[in-house]
């Protein structure tokens, strides 16, 4: 077991490096295969007088070959590093995933800001997906044909086909502005103030959890009807058990690992990609600052915040590959 | 350049530094529109005190009464102006932002040696602000000379001084710190040495001279509009040296931009709020411009712009501060009596055409079956219908010096659809009677660039013209796409679209990019037609000197479409929506395509 997870600890590495080389290279070297300075992506759309571009050039390390600026970034994020504005010197301490000289912050900084809000966001919907979908899934999977499954299927189905750019407008116009019950909610931190945090998560939480749930509660139910039709099942009806028992410890065991994987992939992806949400919903998360330095070719955010929902998703990979010996005594870490 | 958050795609661009007036919308009220020219031209004299001396002080409500008129007058001090706006502004250092509506911000904040005193309808007045009185030039525009009026103080209590005005203006040579703003103005203008680099590496300016209380800046060459200039937030005063405090100097000023306004910041998160309060070293004896009636502002950043509409709706805000509302909303308005009263559709500066290519389609006659057979009634509706621009008969916009309303020199007949018959005959006289082919650029991503492209697609093949679409990565559209005249030639664009307004309301402002032909770069060109008209170039020469009247902009503009190289398409508006609890509303056309003047509102 220790064995596996050091190895698959040494993937993720792997992987995160080739994930950071290669949007560095794109994020960073691309816009000079197109002739333009990646100057004009740190100082704004105005350029600046000809004869500073130069210095600007080599004020950031442009002028470098492109592994010595690979070099500088990854140093960076270890050790930290000094950047100059022009004026001041600005100290990007370690992690340094770089600094926008937009908005005359690390980037780091700002996704410290954006984190807890994307993290509450996932987590939360997470739980409520997970349990709704499998609630729903299970019970349709045990009654298949039934009112229940039916009108859970149906509901799922409309889920599915609704977007979050609906659902969550719907939602706000119910509660915010009918029924007046969350009105002008801003985000705040759970530890400062867990009840503002609640009230402006909970609508999110249902639009994104919504989504998601029906496609667990359909896949909850696929994999319920196959496995309780499973031999050992049979089985262990024979020997006698309880109907609870032949339910949850050998038919929902078996029929959530498959859940589990996707639940994982699901919950990394989400870190840094619930743009639409967040901006229906006015959060200030990853994926909005995300959304928000593409629109202003703002490059060194782009690439911190592409880095980290890579890592996001590596780790949640890595904690679901973990999980499954938990989930399912079959599988095997040899 | 100044920008409008919905038109950024369109007017990225250009800002070459050699580019003087840049896109984006700002134009003023055709003269067609009844609500047009009520205000009358002129300085408000120093000291006056009339809260509602930057309008005309009408009483008239209802839809688009605010678009040139100062609507419910009231002198009710107190309260909170509520204002949502869908993102942050491009920065609050006064020098480095460039959104009409951080300019309008601005005005609450910071102030400028004049200012403007009227911003609504089509007449903007600039007037002093800082200093007693506009610039005092000499004889050929090359030295101008502004007096600071005693008694100014920023929000320290400290004394605002001209050594202030001219680090503030020498902080813009710092292009390496101090970007995103409308440096390239001055640069051009103010005399330097080539490579001043601004005050944090070269130190002082000998072309701005100072003393006790008087400004004096010499220029590289005569330029007319100077004043226009003094009227940028990028000339407000900045603490010499010791800007906004520790940590909140060079790029970082935009933290605690040092208050010299009505207002200071209390509070600012970036992209969430910020907060402003009076600021209690104003003295309204000083001020002529601004009327400030309540005690706070509050601006909320709200990325859900349905979510703004609906606040604005139940009255849980009081206006939008960045730009107009969105289509849904739109509709509503204009289909409800109540709702509609609070509205505002003021049209904007700024003139939306196609750079025609002259080196792709040499014949003028061909060129000008494009005019005769272009949809204008079809392109405004692909910009959003009537409440979103009206059709641009010439380039001169409304407001801009020269502007005739009837001028139309290529009718697209009765209803705006384009003129087949002339289309054809035009074709014929070029030699090419069954048509051509040609390629139609735009930027994209654009919601309204295709759309576009289909619709003129058909009408211009009413004529046998047939288009092929060419889009550019907008991020690279005007510097390299359409703004290199090799390209276009190369790549055989015909038309290109574009869009131009002024930052500041005078004839050389909205022509002298677009159509000078001593400003054509290969890389980074504005000219996209690369005009080079001896009449164009003649009055664009003159204007700087102060030599030129409304008939040679009117002449400049006839050359423009006689030359049959810009095709304007329409002039744009944008519908607001305002609080009925708003007092002293008016729309500020000069700095903010329209958007309210925030500085002088109260709340009922």
């Amino acid at each position: 077991m220790i064995q596996y997870i050091i190895r698959r600890l040494f993937g993720a590495v792997i992987v995160i490096f080739a994930v950071s080389l290669i949007t560095f290279l794109i994020f960073q070297l691309a816009p000079q295969l197109s002739g333009t300075s990646p100057v004009f992506y740190y100082v704004g759309r105005i350029p600046p007088q000809p004869f500073q571009l130069k210095l600007l050039e080599h004020r950031f390390g442009f002028d470098l070959p492109w592994w010595e600026q690979y070099w500088h970034y990854i140093k960076g994020i270890v050790v930290g590093q000094t950047l100059g504005d022009g004026n001041t010197s600005v100290r990007c301490s370690s992690p340094c995933l770089g600094y926008s000289f937009r908005l005359n912050t690390s980037v780091v900084a700002l996704m410290k800001a954006a984190f807890p809000v994307s993290l509450s966001l996932a987590v939360g919907a997470a739980i409520l997906w997970l349990i709704g979908g499998v609630f729903v899934g299970t019970i349709s999977g045990l009654f298949p044909g039934s009112i229940f499954d039916r009108m859970g299927m149906t509901a799922a189905l409309a889920a599915v086909s609704l977007p979050i750019f609906f659902t969550g407008p719907v939602l706000l116009l119910i509660f915010e502005y009918k029924l007046k019950w969350l009105t002008n909610v801003s985000y705040a931190s759970l530890f400062s103030d867990p009840v503002q945090w609640l009230k402006s998560m909970i609508l999110p939480w249902i639009a994104l959890a919504f989504l998601f749930a029906a496609l667990y509660a359909r896949l909850t139910r696929a994999n319920m009807l196959e496995t309780m039709g499973e031999d050992y099942i049979r089985t262990a009806r024979a020997k006698g058990l309880s109907k609870s028992k032949v339910v949850i410890k050998h038919g929902l065991r078996a029929a959530l690992t498959p859940i589990v994987t996707i639940f994982g992939i699901d919950l990394g992806t989400l870190i840094g990609t619930t743009v639409i949400t967040e901006t229906v919903f006015n959060l200030q998360g990853l994926g909005k600052l995300l959304i928000d330095s593409i629109r202003d070719h703002d490059l060194p955010i782009i690439l911190g915040v592409t880095l980290i929902a890579s890592i996001a998703l590596v780790v949640a990979n890595l904690i679901v590959d973990i999980l499954y010996g938990v989930v399912d005594p079959r599988v095997s870490y040899s | 350049m100044r920008r409008k958050p919905a038109l950024i795609a369109v007017c990225l661009a250009t800002a070459a530094v050699t580019v003087l007036a840049a896109c984006s919308s700002g134009a003023k009220k055709p003269g067609t529109d009844t609500n047009a020219g009520s205000q009358s031209g002129g300085v408000v004299a120093p000291g006056s005190s009339n809260p509602l001396s930057n309008g005309s002080g009408n009483t008239k409500t209802g839809y688009n009464s605010a678009a040139n008129n100062i609507i419910n007058p009231s002198t009710k001090t107190g309260g909170t102006l509520n204002l949502l706006a869908g993102s942050d502004c491009d920065s609050w250092d006064p020098g480095r932002t460039y959104y009409g509506w951080c300019f309008n911000m601005q005005r609450l904040i910071t102030r400028t040696l004049v200012g403007y005193t009227s911003v609504n309808g089509t007449q903007f007045k600039i007037g002093p602000d800082l200093a007693t009185s506009l610039g005092k030039h000499n004889a050929d525009f090359t030295k101008w000379t502004y007096t600071l009026k005693p008694g100014l103080k920023y929000e320290n209590g400290k004394p605002i001084t001209p050594i202030d005005i001219k680090y503030g203006i020498e902080r813009l040579f710092a292009t390496d710190v101090i970007n995103g703003g409308p440096s390239s103005y001055f640069i051009d203008s103010i005399a330097h040495p080539a490579k001043y680099a601004g005050p944090y590496k070269d130190g002082d300016l000998s072309t701005i001279q100072t003393t006790s209380n008087q400004i004096t800046f010499n220029l590289a060459g005569p330029n007319a509009d100077f004043d226009y200039l003094m009227a940028l937030p990028a000339s407000a005063p900045v603490p010499y040296k010791v800007e906004g405090g520790p940590g909140a100097t060079a790029g970082t000023y935009t933290k605690h931009p040092v208050a010299s306004g009505p207002f200071e910041i209390k509070s600012y998160t970036q992209k969430k709020s910020i907060t402003l309060v009076r600021n209690p070293q104003w003295q309204q004896s000083t001020d002529d411009i601004r009327h400030p009636l309540v005690n706070e502002v509050d601006l909320v950043v709200d990325s859900d712009v349905g979510d703004i509409d609906q606040k604005l709706k139940a009255g849980t805000a009081d206006a939008r501060a960045d730009t107009g509302v969105q289509t849904a909303f739109r509709s509503e308005i204009l289909t409800n009596d109540q709702l509609k009263a609070n509205a505002d559709d003021p049209v904007l500066a700024a003139t939306r055409y196609m750079a025609v290519i002259p080196s792709v389609i040499p014949n003028a006659h061909c060129r000008k079956a494009i005019f005769y057979a272009w949809d204008k009634a079809a392109t405004v509706r692909v910009f959003g219908g009537p409440t979103a621009g009206v059709i641009a008969k010439s380039m001169t916009p409304p407001g801009i010096e020269g502007f005739e309303p009837g001028y139309d020199p290529y009718p697209s007949g009765t209803d705006g659809s384009g003129d087949t018959a002339k289309a054809k005959a035009e074709l014929k006289a070029c030699g090419k009677p069954n048509g051509f082919t040609t390629k139609f650029a735009y930027g994209t991503p654009s919601e309204t660039g295709p759309l576009l492209f289909k619709a003129e697609q058909t009408a211009l093949g009413r004529g046998g013209i047939k288009i092929t679409s060419a889009p550019g990565d907008a991020s690279t559209y005007y510097q390299s796409y359409i703004g290199s005249p090799k390209n276009l030639q190369q790549e055989g664009i015909g038309l290109a679209v574009a869009g131009w307004g002024a930052d500041f309301p005078t004839g050389y402002g909205f022509f002298n990019s677009i159509t000078n032909g001593a400003n054509i770069l290969p890389n980074g060109n504005s000219n996209y037609s690369s005009l080079n008209d001896p009449i164009v170039n003649g009055v664009l020469k003159d204007a700087p000197k102060g030599q030129t009247s409304v008939a040679d902009w009117q002449k400049l503009n006839h050359a423009v479409m006689d030359s049959a190289t810009y095709l304007p398409m329409l002039w744009e508006k944008t519908l607001y929506y305002r609080n009925p609890r708003m007092t002293n509303v008016t729309c500020d056309n000069a700095l903010a395509f329209g958007i309210y003047d925030f500085v002088n509102v109260g709340v009922s």
